[in-house]
């Protein structure tokens, strides 16, 4: 008998993306018998957002917005249950993340090891390298300052290794998503670096709860097909990995949602392209015989994941600054709202062509007629809706020309345009566009280095 | 024969990644898996989308599961942080994924799923 042999491992999903319901969590941690509670917090752009704040804020310490918030509700009630708790919150500064922790735990009466993981910051490295961009094949290096963020999808190690060490929190980086979970299940588990069909399982088992609800009833009601009641207590998934390879997704009995087959078939898929070649920083998962039974309510098995080596790069998601975008909503009602709000875009078309714009980017969508799928084939044609709404967005590298477009449309299409508009106050924003592109690196250029904090 | 859309038969979830939407067609039950994956090619999503996506549609197909799963090239303006759209994430796609037409034996299908009761 090996010492993993029998053992059974319960990990929560801790949220789905930077400003995830907390509640949850803390219900999750409180009722889910769980021993980790795995925390996603970072979308595809987080990090590119989180170091604009800090370029235009010295003082903002460049971790999760939302940690210290999120601490304050969560520790007292993993201390008490011994759960240990892995997070991306570190986000661009997981040393002043896990210092605030580690500070907050000592106010609380507790020394607990924290650890941080840096080393996904590859900015310098991409300044210095020839690597291009999968969008476009642009020279990153040409990008030089605008290059605001760039960080690789790290491997689960540096998770792995630090809860060898006896980490009860670790605040990480960027690391593929579901490498928070698959850390703990090779800590767990002891899998070995070449054990594809185990690592596949286990970065499947983290795709799954990594956004939270989206596994237990949430991004799902589409009544009367797909119903989901008391929509406002949505329980966070819990998965149950058994020593034997046996795998179940459920959640707390006493929260809403629901964990189905159809639930988990729907997030298996989620932001896979080629299901037989699922790639990640340790294991390229193949799907294509992936399955789930419901063993009882809210208990699903997933069966069937397959695994092959992984790829020998790492991704690297970048922000780039690339000027600025404005958004602004008015909105026409009653008979004749369509007619009202064509003249409207019509006219705003003609307006920003005589004021002479230039944007980068421009679109005028009629929001009830053609503001979401255009004019596609399956979109009803000649609907005469109440209420329409004319949206215009815009990108454009000269601010001033955006802020003169948001005041044409919100208030000088009131005085100057068709009759009876509604112009709702703050119904215009701009912001600065921070885009995406992603690239990939050679493995050994990430070196992942794992801190604890002094206790 | 009746035609039905696929809403009636069948979910779908929306994920983007850069400027690419992968959109999931998923039966409620596997025994229309096999007229969905005869009716709805990659060639007729490519046309359902027009307008919506200006690249290539790829399908993958999921036998053990009952799914297919389409991969849309260049159908997120750009992708989430450059987008003119309200959605720049695509989620709303599969919305409209579900409004294909398939036909189906017999009267069709009036599938009501209560898929839960707290």
């Amino acid at each position: 008998m090996s010492k993993t042999s029998g053992k059974v491992v319960r990990l929560g999903g801790g949220g789905g993306f930077a400003g995830d319901r907390v509640d949850a969590a803390v219900e999750l941690v409180e009722r889910g018998n769980i021993q980790y509670l795995c925390w996603d917090s970072l979308s595809e752009n987080e990090l590119s957002l989180v170091t604009m704040r800090k370029l235009s804020d010295p003082s903002f310490p460049g971790y999760d917005t939302m940690l210290e918030r999120r601490m304050k509700e969560i520790l007292p009630p993993a201390i008490s249950r011994k759960i240990k708790i892995i997070s991306n919150m570190g986000s661009t500064n997981p040393i002043a993340a896990a210092e605030y922790v580690s500070e907050k735990l000592k106010e609380l009466g507790h020394e607990l090891k924290v650890a941080a993981i840096v080393g996904d910051n590859v900015r310098d490295y991409l300044l210095k390298t020839d690597f291009v961009t999968v969008e476009g094949g642009k020279l990153i290096r040409e990008f030089g300052e605008c290059l605001v963020a760039a960080h690789a999808y790290a491997p689960s190690t540096g998770i792995e290794h630090a809860l060898c060490e006896g980490a009860d929190i670790v605040l990480t980086g960027r690391v593929g998503d579901s490498a928070l979970f698959l850390g703990a299940l090779r800590h767990e588990f002891k899998w070995s670096d070449t054990d594809w069909d185990k690592l596949a399982t286990g970065t499947m088992i983290g795709h799954q709860l990594e956004c939270a609800a989206q596994l237990s009833g949430g991004y799902f009601a589409d009544p009367p097909y797909k119903v989901v009641e008391h929509g406002h207590k949505l329980g966070f998934p819990i998965a149950e990995v058994h020593a034997n390879g046996e795998v179940y997704f459920t959640k707390t009995q006493e929260s809403a949602g629901l964990v189905s087959v159809d639930t988990c078939k729907e997030q298996a898929l989620y932001e896979v392209h080629d299901p037989a070649n699922y790639q990640h920083a340790e294991v390229t998962a193949d799907l294509t015989a992936i399955d789930f039974r419901q063993v009882s309510k809210d208990r699903v098995q997933m069966f069937g994941v397959r695994g092959k080596p992984a790829p020998s790069t790492l991704k690297v998601a970048l922000g780039v600054r690339e000027g600025f975008f404005s958004t602004t909503t008015i909105w026409f009602g009653g008979p004749g709202a369509r007619a009202r709000a064509e003249w409207a875009r019509e006219t705003l078309y003609a307006r920003f062509d005589r004021l002479g714009f230039k944007p980068d980017a421009l679109g005028i969508f009629l929001m009830g007629i053609d503001g979401m799928y255009g004019n596609a084939p399956g979109v009803p044609k000649n609907t005469d809706p109440w209420e329409v709404g004319v949206r215009v967005a815009a990108r454009s590298h000269n601010k001033e020309e955006l802020e003169t477009m948001m005041l044409e449309t919100a208030g000088r299409m009131t005085t100057n345009g068709p009759a009876a508009p509604s112009c709702e106050h703050g119904s215009w924003s701009l912001r600065e566009v921070v885009a995406y592109y992603h690239t990939f690196i050679p493995r050994d250029a990430v070196q992942l280095k794992v801190t604890f904090m002094e206790n | 024969m009746t035609k039905i859309i696929l809403r009636e038969i069948a979910h779908s979830r929306a994920g983007d990644k850069s400027d690419t939407s992968n959109i999931s067609v998923i039966p409620y039950e596997y025994k229309h898996y096999g007229l969905i994956k005869e009716q709805v090619t990659a060639q007729r999503v490519k046309e359902h989308f027009e307008g919506i996506c200006f690249g290539k549609v790829t399908r993958y197909e999921l036998d053990v599961m009952g799914a297919l799963n389409f991969v849309l090239e260049e159908a997120l303006d750009g992708g989430n942080t450059r987008s003119l759209r309200v959605d720049g994430y695509g989620k709303s796609l599969s919305a409209y994924m579900l409004t294909l037409e398939v036909d189906i034996p017999g009267r069709g299908s009036n599938r009501i799923a209560v898929v839960t009761a707290l």
